[in-house]
């Protein structure tokens, strides 16, 4: 074990005590896994562009029960007609009745009243590997949400996840599992806010885990809004039954250090997959979406396109691999990633990867980095839009199309909104629009 | 046509004189530092010549052998290959007839004429060129224009200040684990030197080149073109061999200067391996363009359809303003093949342009990756890049794999990528069989159409050279 490795987890002390034996065997594995592979350094292929050593080295303490961000968040967020839980530093709160059709708890809860409930479905969908494992070793709470077979969700479910930074830095483990039940279908939005607090760095390391029954649709909305010193290591894995639908939206605006890890595996056959995501950086600021798309099962659809927005000396790193493997026939693969960059000391990565080992397959990839559509721009400037207005309102309209067809508008609106605050000339723009 | 094959054998004829037992024995399996001095001395290189491959030498025994490539194969003995030695002298054949029929079935295909079939399968027979006077007559026209075309290691005596001066320029003696292996034991290669505002008269390729050693296993190649200069190089390997594993580690260099351009085509047909993946060549190769200049230009095209594993990235460092790279390549991987092969444009220079085209065909059990890398440097003002990468499959236990690296540092830089990844539609083949054409013509056509943009870049010989190379590679690859 290296030094690096060893001083990260006695900082973090020993895995919380008390849950079941096939838990402890999982958190002594990821342990173990750490210990033996140590955290990744920019020789690993996938964190080339991205560096740990800063976070590694923090001497990041578990949050001491932190107080609720429950009113923080209500004050912050208009209501956007979705129920709303409210998790602050991994700890959940459950607050009212969620909507018919689908039983969210505290994962502390099932593992404490039965247990076995979940022995199968935590760490499906997340491979227990470098800071996925560090969650596996360390959450102590989480939620699950369990959609029932054949429920139209009436609500969309609102997770609000807030870190709360303190004097000394600290770190968050939220885990989240769905199980979406046979033909069921549900809109999830998960928000990640930084509440101000102390000045030190804030680890979120949070793992999501999402499993999609035969014929269920889930929407997933997942929108961070970064600060400076807020570091997010996510996870989110997902799998799909036969005829499963999933519509994800990833909007990261910003942070210090914000990586997440998305991975997707077609178990049945005639799934569809749809990932879309938008990412903005400006100052210092480092964004990275690393997506891993596997065909496993024949004709099944997966469509990626995410969008960029680099300014200041921002940094983004976006890798796709789309995987199609010798039994997927008939699968369909594509992936676009396009990036504007808006400064002379921005930086953007981009490697859309295709593996293909299978020939009854249409696959596609494109990827751009470049400045606005000059038609795109004289065509305003023809309607009387001033040059920098015109940049403006494209610049918004390039990423915010990820957004396109969200049910319901309101949950739309809120990631709009998120993003209009964060452009410069946010609110010209939005009188623009109207 | 065939012309490593033939200029190896035309060389072995001069050889023969001279190459003896005694040689055999002091070159035996193994590397150490007196091979490389071994190397040296035979070649009466000058000493500073040897404190290069001697650095080389010693920075490879501390370098690992690279894994990052998706190709797998047995470990390779360093300490088992000769590295002092002619490549695998073939047995003498008496006649024809006893060549392994299927060789000859491929070189009939080739349209290759029998006499000539006869060199290339190695069979002993008098001399059909005349060699010597070939030779000269293109020596005369070159030398008339100025061109310096000869062995590197006639160069290194004859041009010792370019030689001194670009050697390792481009592909530095560090540059990685196969290159530096080059570097210290590199048996020969090519040397080629246009001056400035010269337009080489005739495009050059080994064919011609009349070179008193063997190009080996190792051979480097360096190419300079000065000022406003221009040349087209051809280097063809594009005959079956019947040899063992063997390896291949070479580095070709180029550099251009202000306004010259450096046309560097290859068709490579090493010996593939067998149906099963036993024998063929390891081909691992490093080649790198340097645009030097203001208005440069190096354009690489390849077709590879041959070696058990290949390994190449022709490469270019578009460092003049203005300055233009292309890359043009057509790999197939039949069989066991596997090939990882791209390209990577380095954009340092003021609105400099790439454009990369690459298509991979696999087949059978073959695997084929496309690796490329497009970096936009901070002052790379104006860089603009289209790349676009296709991938056919043919049967259903092949795989092709793309992996594009994009580095973009520059917010005025334009990059493009586009691939995709398809096989051989139904419908195109149904339409090709009902107008009376075979299934593995019809295959071959399609795959000629897919490659299309590619073997129009070919000087013409070339191109209808690797149209036939696709189809008989491609052979039992259908149904």
């Amino acid at each position: 074990m290296s030094e690096q490795t060893e001083g990260l987890l006695s900082r973090l002390g020993d895995p919380p005590a008390g849950g079941p034996a096939w838990l402890d065997g999982l958190r002594e594995r990821a342990r173990t896994h750490l210990a033996e592979e140590g955290f990744p350094g920019k020789r690993r292929e996938r964190w080339r562009f991205t560096s740990v050593k800063d976070v590694v080295e923090t001497p990041f303490a578990r949050p001491d029960a932190p107080s609720s961000a429950r009113a923080w968040v209500d004050e912050r967020l208009a209501d956007d007609g979705a129920w709303r839980v409210v998790e602050t530093d991994g700890r959940v709160e459950l607050d009212g009745a969620p909507p018919e059709g689908v039983s969210v708890r505290r994962i502390a809860d099932v593992l404490a009243e039965e247990p076995a409930a979940l022995e199968s479905a935590l760490g499906a969908a997340v491979a227990g590997e470098e800071f996925a494992a560090l969650n596996a070793a360390l959450f102590e709470d989480g939620l699950l949400v369990d959609v029932a077979p054949g429920a139209q969700l009436a609500r969309p479910v609102h997770l609000v996840h807030v870190a709360c930074p303190a004097e000394a830095p600290r770190a968050a483990y939220p885990r989240l599992l769905v199980r979406m039940g046979t033909g069921s279908e549900a809109t999830l939005l998960e928000s990640f806010l930084t509440r101000p607090g102390g000045d030190a760095r804030h680890l979120t390391n949070a793992v999501a885990e999402v499993l999609v029954g035969a014929n269920a649709g889930l929407t997933h909305v997942r929108l961070t809004e970064g600060t400076d010193d807020a570091v997010q290591l996510a996870y989110l894995g997902v799998r799909l039954q036969r005829d499963a639908r999933f519509d994800s939206r990833v909007v990261a605006l910003g942070g210090g250090l914000c990586r997440l890890e998305l991975t997707l595996t077609f178990d049945g056959p005639g799934a569809e997959a749809r990932l879309d995501g938008a990412y903005h950086v400006d100052n210092s600021e480092h964004v990275d979406h690393q997506l891993t798309v596997i065909h496993r099962a024949p004709r099944c659809t997966s469509r990626v396109r995410y969008r960029g927005l680099l300014d200041g000396q921002g940094h983004a790193v976006f890798n796709a691999i789309g995987v199609v493997e010798r039994d997927a026939a008939g699968s369909s693969a594509h992936q676009e990633n396009k990036n504007l960059l808006l400064s002379d000391e921005a930086t953007v990565d981009t490697k859309p990867q295709l593996e293909i080992d299978c020939d009854d397959v249409t696959a596609s990839h494109g990827s751009t980095v470049g400045a606005l559509d000059a038609q795109q721009l004289f065509y305003l400037r023809s309607r009387g839009v001033p040059e920098a207005r015109a940049r403006d309102i494209l610049t918004y309209a390039f990423v915010s199309a990820v957004l396109d067809g969200i049910q319901p508008e309101a949950i739309a609106q809120r990631a709009r909104t998120a993003i209009l605050a964060r452009l410069p000339h946010g609110d010209a723009i939005r009188e623009a629009l109207g | 046509m065939s012309t490593q094959q033939i200029d190896e054998l035309l060389e072995k004829k001069y050889e023969a004189g001279f190459f003896t037992d005694i040689e055999q024995d002091i070159a035996p399996p193994g590397l150490t530092e007196d091979t490389v001095r071994l190397i040296s001395t035979k070649k009466n290189e000058p000493d500073w010549m040897l404190e290069w491959r001697l650095k080389a030498f010693r920075l490879w025994q501390r370098m690992k052998e690279p894994t990052w490539a998706k190709v797998s194969y047995p470990p390779i003995d360093y300490q088992a290959i000769s590295y002092y030695a002619a490549p695998k002298q073939k047995p003498k054949l008496e006649s024809l007839d006893e060549v392994d029929p299927k060789l000859l079935e491929t070189y009939a295909k080739l349209g290759i004429p029998l006499e000539e079939q006869k060199l290339l399968a190695g069979v002993a027979v008098d001399a059909v060129f005349d060699s010597v006077s070939v030779a000269t007559t293109f020596k005369a026209t070159l030398k008339e224009a100025g061109v310096v075309f000869c062995p590197i290691s006639e160069a290194v005596h004859s041009h010792p200040e370019l030689v001194q001066r670009y050697l390792g320029s481009v592909v530095p003696v560090t540059d990685n684990f196969f290159a530096s292996l080059n570097a210290a034991v590199f048996s020969d290669g090519s040397f080629v030197y246009i001056p400035k505002g010269v337009r080489c008269p005739m495009e050059l390729s080994t064919y011609f080149r009349i070179n008193a050693m063997n190009t080996g296993q190792f051979e480097r190649t360096l190419i300079i073109a000065e000022e406003g200069s221009y040349v087209s190089y051809l280097e063809g390997c594009t005959a079956p061999q019947r040899d063992e594993n063997q390896l291949h580690a070479a580095v070709v260099e180029l550099v251009a200067h202000q306004d010259a351009e450096i046309k560097y085509s290859t068709v490579q047909n090493w010996y593939p391996g067998d149906e099963d993946g036993k024998g063929g060549i390891y081909n691992f190769v490093t080649k790198r363009g340097l645009c030097e200049g203001a208005r440069s230009k190096i354009s690489w095209t390849q077709v590879e359809t041959g070696s058990a594993i290949t390994w190449k990235y022709p490469s270019c460092v578009l460092k003049g303003d203005d300055s233009v790279g292309e890359f043009y390549s057509v790999a197939l991987s039949n069989m066991r093949q596997q090939a990882d092969t791209g390209t990577k444009m380095i954009h340092l220079g003021k609105r400099t342009r790439s454009t990369i085209i690459s298509k991979g065909i696999s087949a059978g059990h073959g695997q084929q990756t496309y690796r490329g890398g497009v970096t936009v440097g901070r002052g790379a003002d104006g860089a603009r890049n289209y790349t676009q990468c296709d991938s056919l499959l043919i049967g259903s236990r092949c795989g092709a794999h793309t992996i594009p690296y994009i580095d973009v540092k520059n917010r005025t830089a334009q990059v493009e990528h586009e691939a995709t990844t398809s096989r051989i539609g139904e419908d195109q083949l149904f339409y090709c069989r009902q107008r009376g054409l075979s299934e593995e013509d019809a295959v071959s056509l399609i795959v000629n159409g897919f490659c299309k943009e590619v073997l129009g870049e070919l000087p013409m010989e070339f191109a209808v050279e690797a149209q036939k190379l696709l189809g008989i590679s491609l052979e039992g690859a259908v149904g």
